[in-house]
């Protein structure tokens, strides 16, 4: 691996993905619509311009992304792993055993190294719902794809810029106005053990005025993969909407996750986000909101439950461009071993964006000496009639809760582990989705047994 | 059923209990008092196995069992309930998580076969009305949100359900009103029924408790050791006279 160059904000992105631009630009010739090529175009400028970004960047403090970008991955447009029968059969079980995603939903669309494996998939095309993968979107010239595409999301680091130029398909769904559905649709990314990929998934979601929907977004990986997931979403809920929105992160701890969830969110619509992050040895989300229509909603839960060498880093920004808007913002962290995160909860509230409402809470609990976090509320607040409250944790299991228990009769892992449950079970409790809910709280029990197990 | 020899415990490097000794039998029930910071919640936390405290000498046996050894939940395996002074509140587990888990953990420990979910909701409403409180509070999270009386009550329920052979409650009289008095001493009088294979250790500060149960021997703990013993009347008299009279008596009673 060549040595990269690294100036105090900036590490410069190495030949090897200008390379493989070059390869790609070959390799798709003729296959991808005009806009898609410009961006592409752009954006490798931008990432020759910004590169990736080093600690010294405020916004990465605490992530040091060097061991992803001194990696030379492959890229998964070019692979073809998916094809692979084994792969897509162990992707099967793993779906169908997983112990969160098993019988969720009859709506599932499944990418295997960011490419759309149809025989996985299940969906009802109605006409109120679409469902599609992104290059179909493209090849059916889908006027709102062309609009909302990349409509609001900037490059503010080298990562949104290598997805911009190495996406290869990702979702589509396009909810029409006035649609109520409870099924939620779920969108499945497994990473394969074949080489170590980088997979950029690309997804977009317009939710149309006085509709109602869930939609699942999950990461996972077959064991011992050590890829590189690099994936934007971008989210639009028009009026009078209602979009709950889960992200459940549960990938190899040999790889590697950043993602970005870019929302905008109209007038009366109510965007709520669960964030769920348990897999990857170096994970960052970044959840940016922007309340663009008076008496919008956002709530933002998070659960993230780490272990061994893990790094997990939520950064949120809520921008309360219109007044009259609520954001609520709640994020719980379990941290075992040798783990560390970091939680970044941003707000703006823009000049007149009066009778704001904006709420932010992070509570963590620390399973060990060794394990870290980083906790930061971050708030620029223009307008003078809002209210605004934060407030930030950090503790270790209660003794006088164990021992109550124990003097019950509870075994001590067993009362561990009913503790750490309470404390997960007090933000899944925001899911509206039972089942989700139910098997996210017994995946935490798992989590801690098997960390208390090996301890 | 219970022997406690000599037993002398430190906390943070102070002494606490300077020599203890005390002696129930099945069927007996027994008053522990003295003033605050004799070491009375000390001795029940040292019965129940709580950690913090170092056991400088001495010895706890419980049926000759040595529960000096055991973690608090296997002394809770074997029989020994504390109804805590200050039950701690736990957000996000249910009174009935708590006590379904409890009691399973302990017949599993006895070999006894688990309750299914029927039997125990069918237990739990049974026991819950002779406290006189609703079944609503099964669902909510322990002692969370209660106010003081609804924690000593629920202690008692708990105590009802799990069936202790050795009760040790702590101060369960603080904090309570008269009628709550009298719900939580009714509770006590109830698993006093029977008694063929069961003891009660009551401490308190105050007589008052002890009008409601009745107890067969008073003990009185001052400056961490038992100064006196006797039989009911030793409790009266100490109401009358105060713990001044032991005080003054400390050095020819020892």
């Amino acid at each position: 691996m060549a040595g990269l160059v690294i100036t105090k904000n900036k590490i410069e992105v190495s030949d090897w993905y200008l390379k493989n631009f070059e390869i790609l630009e070959e390799h798709n010739n003729g296959s991808i619509p005009d806009f898609v090529k410009s961006l592409r175009k752009d954006s490798i400028q931008k990432l020759i311009d910004v590169g990736f970004p080093t600690q010294k960047v405020e916004d990465w403090k605490y992530t040091n992304v060097l061991p992803i970008v001194e990696k030379n991955f492959k890229i998964s447009n070019l692979t073809e792993s998916w094809k692979d029968k084994s792969v897509v059969t162990k992707a099967k079980e793993l779906i169908d055993k997983d112990l969160i995603l098993a019988d969720l939903s009859s709506n599932q669309i499944v990418f295997i190294d960011g490419h759309f494996v149809e025989e996985l998939t299940r969906v009802q095309n109605i006409d109120e719902i679409k469902i599609l993968n992104l290059k179909k979107a493209f090849h059916q010239n889908s006027e709102k794809v062309f609009e909302y595409f990349n409509k609001y999301n900037q490059i503010e680091n080298g990562f949104n810029a290598l997805n911009n130029i190495f996406f290869n398909d990702g979702v589509f769904i396009l909810i029409k106005d006035n649609l109520v559905e409870d099924e939620p649709i779920v969108v499945i990314y497994i990473q394969s053990d074949k080489e170590e990929q980088l997979i950029n998934p690309r997804n977009l979601f317009l939710i149309g005025k006085n509709s109602k929907v869930r939609i699942i977004e999950s990461y996972l990986s077959l064991d011992g993969a050590k890829s590189f997931t690099n994936t934007i979403s971008e989210i639009f809920v028009a009026e009078n909407s209602f979009l709950e929105h889960y992200k459940l992160q549960n990938e190899s701890l040999n790889g590697f996750h950043i993602g970005k969830i870019q929302t905008h969110l109209e007038r009366n619509s109510n965007f709520t986000s669960h964030n769920l992050s348990f897999g990857s040895a170096i994970g960052r989300n970044d959840i940016n909101i922007i309340l663009d229509g008076e008496g919008a909603e956002a709530h933002m839960y998070g659960l993230y439950f780490v272990k061994d060498k893990q790094h997990i880093d939520n950064h949120t920004l809520v921008d309360h461009a219109k007044p009259h808007c609520l954001s609520n913002e709640f994020y719980k962290g379990i941290l075992a071993e040798n783990s560390r995160g970091v939680f970044n909860g941003k707000i703006i509230v823009r000049k007149g964006a009066q009778k704001t409402n904006a709420y932010q809470s992070n509570k963590n609990l620390l399973l060990s000496g060794n394990a870290k976090i980083d906790t930061k509320p971050q708030l620029e607040i223009f307008a003078d009639d809002v209210r605004c409250t934060h407030g930030a944790t950090v503790g270790q299991v209660d003794d006088d809760s164990l021992f109550y228990l124990r003097a019950r009769g509870i075994d001590e892992k067993n009362a561990r582990t009913l503790l750490v449950n309470a404390f997960a079970n007090d933000v899944l409790s925001n899911m509206t989705f039972e089942p989700l809910r139910d098997k996210i709280s017994d995946f935490v029990i798992k989590q801690m047994s098997d960390i208390i197990q090996k301890n | 059923m219970l022997r406690i020899k000599d037993l002398v415990v430190k906390v943070e490097d102070k002494e606490i209990l300077k020599g203890v000794n005390l002696e129930v039998n099945a069927g007996e029930v027994h008053a522990i008092m003295g003033p605050n910071g004799s070491g009375k919640s000390t001795l029940a936390n040292v019965i129940a196995g709580k950690e913090g405290y170092e056991i400088v000498s001495g010895e706890i046996y419980f049926k000759d069992i040595n529960l000096l050894e055991l973690p608090p939940e296997e002394r809770a395996r074997l029989g020994i309930f504390m109804a805590f002074q200050y039950p701690v509140e736990i957000p996000g587990i249910s009174n009935a998580t708590l006590l379904k888990t409890a009691i399973n953990e302990i017949r599993k420990a006895r070999g006894e076969e688990e309750l299914d979910a029927m039997e125990f909701l069918s237990l739990m409403r049974e026991k819950i009305k002779l406290l006189e409180m609703s079944e609503e509070m099964l669902s909510r999270s322990v002692n969370t949100g209660f106010s003081g009386g609804e924690k000593k009550r629920n202690e008692i329920f708990q105590m009802l359900m799990i069936e202790p052979k050795l009760a040790v409650l702590d101060e369960t009289d603080s904090g309570l009103d008269i009628d709550a008095l009298k719900i939580v001493a009714n509770g006590v009088n109830l698993l006093r029924k029977d008694m063929n294979d069961r003891a009660i250790i009551v401490v308190t500060h105050y007589q008052r408790l002890l009008n409601y149960i009745v107890p067969d021997f008073v003990h009185v703990l001052y400056d961490g050791r038992i100064v006196k013993s006797g039989s009911k009347e030793l409790a009266l008299e100490l109401e009358a006279k105060g713990y001044d009279w032991i005080k003054s008596e400390d050095k020819i009673t020892v």
